[in-house]
């Protein structure tokens, strides 16, 4: 049997990396072949240095038109040809690897529903390929907004409440004073007026009670 | 400063989400876009008329009245509206992107500059962001929020994979401590849908002491990477976030080595500068670095990520202050309802693809070290 994943770990054994918990699952992660329903979407993820990188830094100059963001793109067909040679290697058979420090192991999921087909294209990664507004800052949420120092709205509602009131009360179905409040009485009136109309029956004021009633229109 | 929250009277009711729009059939809903029967119609609430002072609008809980706006500024917008407290949030605003929803303001991390520092209560309102997602415009992207969201890790994922179930032209952006994930959660993170879903995770130090101590608490730089491990195993996008103060400013050349040798899984890099507000404010005189100044720690994490492939991105930076080599680098990263431009701003060139400024920026600071290009 060929070892399959001895490159990595022979470079940990040598020293070139301090092995961290981190480091040790990715080594195990990305050198695992896996029987994998997501299409090997974990191995895309892993990056690799290629000489398209510096081809990407050297554009950065030029920066001033957009269309050389565009230039980072080539470099992206050749990471996804990368990444299918990385998968390739996980071809060979191979004796279990046992990373030098304890680390998580790896299970893929045994679960495959709720799969939708997965794309096998890479998102692309390259500064060079975003969009020069990419990323919105989420780092802080919303905040109330200041307040208005119109009292308007009460106002505004209770007139087109009272228009609502009279119109009902045109039709018989309100026997309660024209408030602009929408109390128990109101919202029976309502029901009995949507009822009749062969509305949706909802006790509140709908756009089609407003247009039946004829008080507005949209 | 666009208001994110609404001075309402409406008819008595427990709070309830609403989308607003002007015609029933407006071509803004989202299942105009995906092909699906229009059931979401139920949610919306449809323009009635204008005066001087505001609007109405009226759907299945009845009638709104709206201060200050035409119905047409908010056409499209989710709201949730409290008739009992008079007020509606915009939780989705129509156009933005920057739509942010707030899902708790408890954190297990006490940031030196946190911008938005935690409560200790908890109010769950999951039920209606979930709602809201559904209403949502197509192609959006959420984001996410808090306090710490992963707090309530398992309704979160319910909420995302709700969502992105019913909705495949939406995605979220999840900003998160990354204190919460484990191994346990890799196989529910591996389905496709989580493609959909980046999570913004900050780490602000190589040296765990470091890092430890800008997030208060002990730890945290361990916790991180179990959740790094889990998250990587998982293939889920990570966006690493780096907010610059004078005790990280110093080590981000290293740091940048560290991710592209350790981190190299990350989707991008953000190197943020500070924002006014929060903690900060208090204490902005000891945190704040001007990168303008010496923008050589800087310039030299940027040089070895893209030299090994790391997508880094300057956030906050207004371009005026970046040499002009690493412009594109800094896009206009502040979220439209709280940028501003001082007013030297005015004829500048770059403005539309520059961060400009916190609004709660001190304008004197602002005025100052703004040069027009």
């Amino acid at each position: 049997m060929i070892p399959k994943k001895f490159l990595i770990p022979s470079l940990l054994a040598a020293g070139l990396f301090k092995p961290s918990p981190l480091q040790a699952s990715l080594t195990d992660a990305t050198s695992t072949p896996v029987d994998d329903p997501n299409n090997a979407r974990l191995l895309q993820i892993f990056r690799q240095d290629h000489p398209m990188h510096f081809a990407d830094h050297r554009s950065h100059s030029s920066h001033r038109s957009h269309s050389s963001h565009r230039s980072g793109s080539g470099g992206h067909y050749s990471h996804t040809s990368h990444t299918s040679h990385r998968s390739s290697s996980g071809g060979y058979d191979a004796p279990v690897y046992s990373p030098p420090i304890s680390s998580p192991v790896y299970t893929p999921p045994k679960d495959a529903t709720g799969y939708d087909a997965p794309s096998s294209t890479v998102r692309p990664n390259s500064l060079l390929n975003m969009p020069s507004s990419a990323g919105p800052d989420r780092a802080s949420p919303p905040r109330a907004g200041s307040s208005l120092t119109m009292e308007g709205r009460t106002e505004r509602f209770k007139a087109m409440v009272q228009r609502v009131q009279i119109g009902l009360l045109g039709h018989g179905d309100y026997r309660g004073t024209i408030d602009g409040h929408v109390g128990p009485m109101m919202r029976k009136a309502l029901r009995k007026f949507q009822t009749a109309h062969g509305l949706t029956v909802t006790g509140t004021i709908t756009p089609q009670t407003l247009d039946a009633l004829k008080v507005a229109s949209s | 400063m666009i208001p994110l929250s609404l001075q309402i009277a409406a008819e008595p009711a427990t709070p309830f989400v609403t989308r607003l729009r002007l015609r029933p059939n407006d071509h803004t809903g989202p299942n105009d876009h995906i092909g699906e029967t229009d059931h979401t119609g139920e949610a919306d609430a449809l323009f009635v008329e204008d005066d001087d002072g505001g609007t109405l609008f009226a759907g299945r809980e009845g009638l709104i009245s709206i201060d200050g706006f035409a119905g047409h500024q908010l056409s499209g917008d989710v709201l949730l509206v409290d008739p009992g407290a008079g007020r509606a949030e915009r939780l989705l605003r129509s156009g933005s992107a920057h739509n942010t929803l707030l899902v708790t303001e408890r954190c297990d991390q006490l940031c030196v500059m946190c911008s938005q520092p935690p409560k200790k209560t908890h109010i769950d309102r999951f039920d209606h962001f979930e709602k809201a997602c559904m209403l949502a415009e197509p192609g959006s992207v959420i984001g996410i929020t808090g306090g710490e969201p992963t707090l309530y890790k398992p309704r979160l994922l319910d909420l995302i994979e709700a969502v992105l179930t019913e909705r495949a032209d939406l995605e979220f952006h999840v900003l998160t401590n990354g204190q919460h994930f484990d191994l346990a959660d890799v196989p529910r993170l591996r389905a496709p849908l989580y493609r959909r879903v980046s999570w913004g995770i900050p780490l602000y130090s190589h040296v765990p002491a470091t890092h430890d101590f800008i997030v208060g608490k002990q730890g945290a730089f361990d916790r991180l990477h179990d959740s790094f491990s889990a998250l990587m195993q998982a293939g889920a996008r990570i966006e690493l976030r780096t907010v610059l103060t004078s005790t990280n400013l110093h080590d981000l050349p290293a740091l940048s080595h560290y991710v592209a040798a350790r981190l190299r899984f990350v989707e991008s890099w953000s190197v943020m500068q500070l924002e006014n507000i929060g903690f900060a404010k208090n204490r902005w005189s000891d945190l704040f670095v001007d990168h303008a100044a010496d923008f050589t720690p800087i310039s030299r994490a940027i040089d070895t990520s893209l030299l090994h492939g790391i997508a880094i991105r300057l956030f906050n930076f207004p371009r005026c202050t970046v040499p002009r080599a690493y412009w594109a680098l800094a896009p206009a990263s502040i979220s439209d309802w709280k940028r501003k431009y001082p007013p030297p701003c005015r004829d500048c060139r770059e403005r539309d693809l520059c961060s400009g400024f916190f609004e709660w920026h001190p304008d004197e600071q602002a005025g100052v070290r703004v040069t027009p290009l």
